[in-house]
């Protein structure tokens, strides 16, 4: 199956700044593909190379079997990272705005589910100005996907979002995917990451650090990661032996484990210390292998490489 | 293209719904018609009060034809024809009958102008009846022969009245005292008017039109409306256009936009927007217009040539300058910063009002013609010219526009160029250098 979205060797640069360097990302179709990164990695300006809102420097962009034209391919979907709606316009009249700028000018009965389906019929003759943040992000998630897109791009769509909201985004999101739309989203949730995607992509500093599914990309880290639970909430764990790091999640905590240490060893001693209700020698999280590849460590020790 | 168009529909349904596009379509037939309707009142409201004048005639023999002629003028021409309502002031005379003529005397016909006892007080020397040859000029100025003093000095019509009868009398009295029949004399200087005509045209067969007396306030004001209207179209056309820009950078609007249609087609829209709301606003004034110059029988000053060059050059100018607009908006955050971008730009869209009247004033000079060549005056000043005179050689606002298309496409693909990238960009406006390279190199 050819894939929706292809970027061969791809280079953007900004006067000096190199935002993105010598990508390469190929994404099948009917995914959802979650783009994680640092901010300021390069992940917005990928998604607007894609959109070709931008042009590279180097490389190849090819999308949804085009890698040539103008901006703005009418099959494409986007909701920015930063929302933007004219505040004095109607809400219906923004929606079908929308849907007119992607050439579908039949787009009322679509408008009118969407907003009930959100739950803002009601709101349909109102002035943008009028919703609340919650509402204005659904909005513009109706006007991401009301020209029915093959392509849906999300930048940061759940960011600011309570949970109740959020559930309503996530599962009209995976209802778009159902129905055969390949989804990309930026995203700083790891959780939404590892639950919601097919696939998922980190960039660091302009360049892919990582591409796979999740078990993946988690296989590649191998089993260093152990997961417990004990009386003593990770106050005697400091100076374990051969543990290379104690991430302290309050209620649990991970620890990370040299490649020549034995997990019965470390259990063992933990039981002589403490009473131990959960031990679990588990894959590494996706938050845990971000913060390996972009973590404070990391920075510094690049910075000092610099200096 | 139809993305153009659907952007260009809602920025003109976003622009006709405000109350800025509606005060604006409705404030100035009020401004208008509450300026004729204020000058029928004025009319009504004429200060009737006698002007009464103190004069000191040092040559004994002017006195007595001034009080004369100030007779009859308060007799018949102070009332109106119709309503037979007095409509101006009666002057009245008095000779001054007090001695010695000094200071002192000034001082106290001075402070009775002060006190509102007289309006004002005259002086006329014997010298004033010597009169002199230019030959004879000698080169220390005298005292001028006749001197009026008054408080208020803007009221012109009492010392041109005075004047003027004085240009009358004295002359004469030169004329009688070397011996000419004072009939022969008056005869001589009776006064002379010139009637300015509008020029014939060959419009009925079988003969030119009838001559017809034309009114010079008229030939003056139907220019200076039309350029007025040119430089309100443009205005209201284009300057929104920064703000518009502007608020979509701000509120983020811009990279949704960007999500569905090209930069080039977004800021295309926005003009054809734009010229849309112009087109309506001068439609409605120029059906209005039409209609009250047809009214009063002066709908030749309104012909169709005029209208249409008017059109083409109002949707070039909105164009032209709207993508400059377009461009500051996009490279500016907020408008403080768009304010020092926009200084030259408005000196530009403002110096034809500075200098329409030289212009009025000799429309064919080679000066108006090379000022009204010069791209971003064009639209106002070759209107001003065509409207102004009917010799203007066809060749110039065919050239003039010709002028303005090339420089609005330049305009257009440069804007096109700063919108491309400063609708992305954040932070501080752009230095003129950085533009310029956003220019250069797209």
């Amino acid at each position: 199956m050819e894939a929706t979205i292809r970027l061969q060797e791809v280079t953007k640069r900004f006067r000096k700044v190199t935002a993105v360097e010598r990508l390469d990302l190929t994404i099948p179709p009917e995914t959802i593909f979650g783009f994680i990164g640092p901010n300021g990695s390069g992940k917005t300006t990928t998604l607007r190379l894609i959109l070709r809102i931008f042009y590279p420097d180097a490389g190849r962009v090819e999308v949804l079997g085009r890698d040539h034209g103008a901006a703005a391919d009418d099959r494409i979907g986007y909701l920015p990272e930063e929302r933007g709606l004219y505040r004095k316009m109607q809400i219906r009249e923004l929606l079908l705005f929308h849907a007119a700028l992607k050439s579908n000018r039949q787009a009322g009965p679509e408008a009118d589910r969407w907003l009930q389906r959100f739950e803002l019929s009601h709101y349909a003759n109102k002035k943008v100005e009028t919703l609340s943040k919650g509402m204005s992000q659904k909005i513009q998630f109706i006007a991401a996907v009301i020209a029915r897109p093959q392509l849906l791009i999300l930048d940061e769509p759940f960011s600011g979002l309570d949970p109740v909201n959020m559930e309503v985004l996530r599962d009209a999101i995976l209802e778009q995917r159902r129905q055969g739309t390949t989804i990309i989203f930026s995203t700083h949730d790891m959780d939404v990451a590892e639950r919601m995607c097919d696939r998922i992509g980190m960039i660091f500093r302009g360049q892919k650090v990582l591409d796979g599914t999740l078990e993946s990309i988690q296989q590649q880290y191998g089993q260093d990661t152990i997961r417990i639970r004990t009386d003593a909430n990770g106050l005697l764990i400091n100076n374990l032996p051969g543990v290379d790091k104690v991430n302290d999640y309050g209620q649990y905590q991970e620890l990370r484990i040299r490649p020549d240490s034995d997990p019965q060893q470390i259990l063992q001693q933990l039981i002589s210390h403490t009473r131990v209700h959960h031990f679990e020698i588990a894959r590494p999280s996706l938050h845990d292998i971000f913060i390996r590849i972009a973590g404070p460590a990391v920075q510094h020790s690049t910075e000092a490489q610099h200096v | 293209m139809s993305k153009a168009l659907v952007i260009a529909l809602r920025e003109y349904r976003a622009m006709v719904r405000t109350k800025a596009f509606l005060i604006s379509l409705v404030i100035m037939p009020v401004f208008m018609g509450g300026g004729i309707v204020a000058q029928v009142m004025m009319r009504d409201q004429v200060d009737v009060t006698d002007r009464r004048v103190v004069v000191i005639d040092h040559t004994g023999v002017l006195l007595p034809q001034l009080l004369e002629a100030a007779q009859a003028r308060n007799t018949y021409a102070i009332f109106d024809p119709d309503t037979k309502a007095q409509k101006e002031p009666r002057y009245i005379l008095q000779a001054n009958e007090n001695q010695p003529v000094d200071d002192a005397l000034r001082l106290q016909l001075s402070e009775r102008v002060r006190k509102h006892d007289i309006f004002a007080f005259m002086e006329i020397d014997a010298e004033a009846l010597h009169g002199s040859a230019p030959w004879e000029t000698t080169s220390a100025p005298a005292a001028p022969p006749i001197r009026y003093y008054a408080e208020n000095l803007v009221y012109f019509e009492l010392p041109h009245w005075l004047e003027s009868s004085l240009a009358m009398i004295i002359p004469a009295q030169r004329l009688r005292s070397h011996g000419v029949d004072p009939q022969l004399a008056t005869i001589a200087l009776s006064p002379i008017n010139v009637e300015s005509m509008n020029l014939l045209t060959n419009a009925a067969p079988g003969g030119s039109q009838a001559p017809t007396s034309s009114n010079r306030m008229i030939n003056f004001f139907v220019p200076m409306g039309i350029m007025m209207l040119m430089f309100m179209a443009i205005m209201m056309g284009a300057q929104p256009m920064l703000s518009s820009v502007i608020e979509e950078k701000q509120q983020r609007i811009a990279e949704v936009l960007l999500g569905s249609a090209s930069p080039f087609h977004i800021m295309l829209g926005k003009l054809l927007g734009n010229v849309g709301i112009s087109l309506t606003l001068v439609s409605v004034y120029l059906f209005g217009g039409y209609m009250i110059a047809r009214q009063n029988g002066y709908a030749h000053l309104l012909p169709v040539h005029l209208i249409a060059w008017f059109i083409a050059f109002q949707i070039l100018a909105v164009l032209f300058f709207g993508s400059i607009f377009i461009a500051v908006g996009a490279a500016c955050t907020d408008i403080k910063e768009a304010q020092a971008y926009m200084m030259p730009i408005m000196l530009l869209l403002v110096m034809p009002l500075m200098i329409w009247v030289v212009v009025l004033r000799d429309p064919l000079s080679d000066f108006s013609r090379y000022l009204s060549l010069f791209p971003p005056a064009t639209p106002m000043l070759m209107l001003l010219r065509i409207s102004a005179s009917s010799g203007l050689p066809i060749w110039e606002p065919i050239v003039g526009i010709l002028l303005v298309l090339i420089s609005t496409v330049l305009a257009v693909m440069i804007a096109g160029r700063v919108f491309r990238i400063g609708i992305l960009s954040q932070g501080k406006a752009p230095k003129i250098g950085e533009l310029v390279n956003w220019v250069i190199k797209g």
